[in-house]
């Protein structure tokens, strides 16, 4: 089992980095590949200066931050949806059908309609966002809970429910925002990446790090409540504490995403079900091998978002689910009843 | 004693041409190079200012929608206005990037200035808001003199205008910016002075670019109804006409609806003097005898 791990993370890591080094040297402006690794190399390194103030600047202050961005969201919403898929036990369980993403998104309309985060939207949106998250989070959780227990049949529903809740707010909200303001307002519901500083960065980061520890030391007790809640309680997991722990961080992990990014559709869905087709149930592999290959997938999936139409963009929610949904289908085609007999 | 003095004066003009911090129409300092000889405009007002005050040559790069004058077409093209593409701009190697409060997000100025790029910003409110942005670009790109000669033209213009209809009686205008959803010209808009200036009155009073409710528009009709279009689409004005409830409402019925170019009308620009005699021969064809709208 850890060997296994440590040749699926090898794996992953390789393949991540290639992405971002592919993903630094392809955009608008027409910069190579070994340029950009030396922008990078010169960093660190002594190395000659082959390339100009403003080369240096695109790569440096435009993409970087950019790419970064694009691998931390993939990973927490990756990670959001395996956490959400193993506490439900239902395959379309993910941030988006549990109504935490819409959450954090009517957060972040507030925060425009409100006026709050006007002026300074890129620092204080994402606050927004995620007392979004957390408000929805603790509304699904108080509807759906039943005598302290949380059953997986309400939880769904109830998701379904502040979801669409959201969705109308959202929608209410919007019509009542003057025209001015409603064109950010538009700009984030399409779920585009924005270029977000160091600082926003970091508490996205931290959010993710705790969520991924939260969630993580729960891999084994997740096991065991795949094979059916009276069974793990029998084996010593604490099937309700264990649920309550997943739910909570992963609204954070997704909350601070979604206020970062927007709407992102489909990663939270179809990575962890990409990685469990290919590696098996076991959480203790899924849990990590999505952060990584959540990464992976919207750092390739925003460099198409930013250069198949260059020099405009288009969405990468659009993008990732243009993309995701085929590769699904595959997947499930042809590896469906290995994994889910 | 004179020679000294002209030294001194000489002295500080060096000074002052060397770096200079204005104060821009957003409230923030801004420290320029004089004078910018990369300049890339983020709105098409703000280019045809430029034109206008004879800095088309230090012009770089241009948003998508600026169409005029036909010369700015030939910049390099930065992307949309909401959404400019930062990677060009940033290769394009700009001394100062024009911004405007109407046109641009806020968003972007701040990655703007995070990118140390200088960045100068424009909040054109109204007619004077017009002249006065105007004036402050003539400042922030050492132009100051044909930015005077160019408002005093304008208000010459506007006032021959104003003359020639201030004595007529007004009719009532809506100016309709989209038809469905209903979005019309407010109050405190350019469009609402040029209304006022070329002698109708808006019946939107709500300030900005509202919606406006089409119940409203059939129990209290205006006399003229002004329909923006952009300029590849001047012939759709028929379509009104067909429209349901819009054909029952009395300006629609009795012909009384004016196509207007958009681009003309809503670019807080140099043009907005073209806009208002063309506004006044449209509301007032008996004030303009022989002209023709």
């Amino acid at each position: 089992m850890r060997r296994r791990l440590l040749v699926v993370m090898a794996v992953l890591t390789a393949g991540l980095a290639a992405a971002v080094v592919l993903a630094l040297s392809v955009g608008t402006v027409r910069i190579g590949w070994l340029q950009t690794m030396a922008i990078l190399g010169a960093k660190v390194l002594p190395l000659p200066v082959f390339w100009t103030e403003a080369q240096e600047t695109i790569v440096l202050a435009l993409r970087l931050p950019r790419v970064l961005l694009a691998a931390i969201v993939g990973s927490s919403l990756s990670l959001a949806g395996a956490g959400f898929q193993a506490i439900s036990r239902n395959p379309l369980a993910d941030p988006g059908v549990l109504g935490v993403s819409s959450g954090a998104a009517f957060g972040v309309v507030m925060g425009v309609f409100t006026g709050l985060g006007a002026g300074a939207g890129v620092l204080f949106l994402p606050l927004f966002g995620a007392a979004g998250a957390l408000v929805a989070a603790v509304a699904v959780y108080g509807i759906a809970s039943i005598d302290g227990r949380l059953p997986i049949q309400t939880l769904l529903l109830a998701g379904v429910v502040v979801s669409l809740f959201f969705s109308s707010a959202i929608m209410v909200a919007s019509a009542l925002i003057r025209a001015e303001e409603l064109q950010g307002v538009v700009f984030y519901l399409i779920g585009q990446l924005r270029l977000a500083d160091y600082p926003t960065l970091g508490v996205v980061v931290g959010c993710l790090v705790v969520g991924t520890g939260l969630i993580y030391l729960q891999a084994l007790p997740l096991n065991l409540l795949a094979a059916g809640e009276e069974a793990a309680a029998q084996l010593g997991a604490e099937p309700e504490r264990v649920k309550r722990m997943i739910f909570v961080a992963c609204s954070l992990v997704t909350g601070a995403a979604v206020s970062v990014s927007g709407s992102v559709a489909f990663v939270g869905l179809i990575v962890p079900h990409a990685v469990r087709l290919c590696l098996g149930p076991d959480n203790r592999l899924v849990i990590p091998a999505s952060l990584l290959a959540g990464a992976m997938f919207l750092v390739l999936t925003d460099t198409l978002a930013r250069t198949v139409v260059a020099p405009a963009e288009i969405p990468v929610g659009a993008v990732t689910a243009f993309l995701g949904a085929p590769f699904f289908a595959y997947l499930l085609r042809t590896r469906y009843r290995s994994v889910y007999p | 004693m004179t020679i000294p003095l002209t030294l001194l004066a000489m002295l500080l003009m060096t000074l002052a041409a060397q770096a200079a911090t204005i104060e821009d129409m957003v409230g923030r300092r801004v420290e320029l190079q004089k004078p910018p000889r990369r300049i890339i405009p983020l709105a098409p007002s703000l280019t045809e200012i430029l034109f206008a005050l004879g800095a088309g040559d230090a012009v770089v790069g241009v948003i998508d929608y600026a169409d005029y004058p036909p010369e700015a077409v030939q910049r390099v093209g930065v992307g949309g206005g909401l959404d400019p593409n930062l990677e060009v701009i940033v290769a394009l190697r700009p001394d100062l990037v024009l911004i405007a409060a109407d046109a641009n997000r806020w968003e972007t100025l701040i990655q703007l200035e995070q990118l140390r790029i200088p960045v100068f910003g424009v909040k054109p409110v109204g007619v004077e808001g017009v002249l006065a942005s105007i004036a402050k670009v003539g400042e922030a790109v050492g132009r100051q003199a044909q930015a005077e000669g160019l408002i005093a033209q304008m208000r010459r213009r506007m006032a021959a205008v104003s003359q020639k209809v201030s004595v007529l009686a007004r009719p009532r205008v809506l100016y309709v910016v989209w038809i469905d959803p209903l979005i019309v010209a407010g109050g405190e808009t350019v469009i609402d002075d040029l209304i006022h200036l070329a002698g109708g009155a808006n019946i939107v009073r709500t300030p900005g670019f509202p919606r406006y409710s089409l119940e409203e528009l059939v129990i209290d009709p205006p006399d003229v109804v002004l329909l923006a279009l952009d300029r590849g689409g001047l012939h759709h004005g028929e379509a009104l006409r067909r429209l349901p409830v819009w054909r029952e409402v009395r300006p629609v019925r009795e012909g009384a609806v004016r196509v207007i170019d958009a681009g003309l009308m809503s670019r807080p620009g140099p043009r907005i003097v073209d806009a208002a005699e063309l506004l006044a021969r449209l509301l007032h064809p008996e004030a303009f005898p022989g002209s023709g709208p």
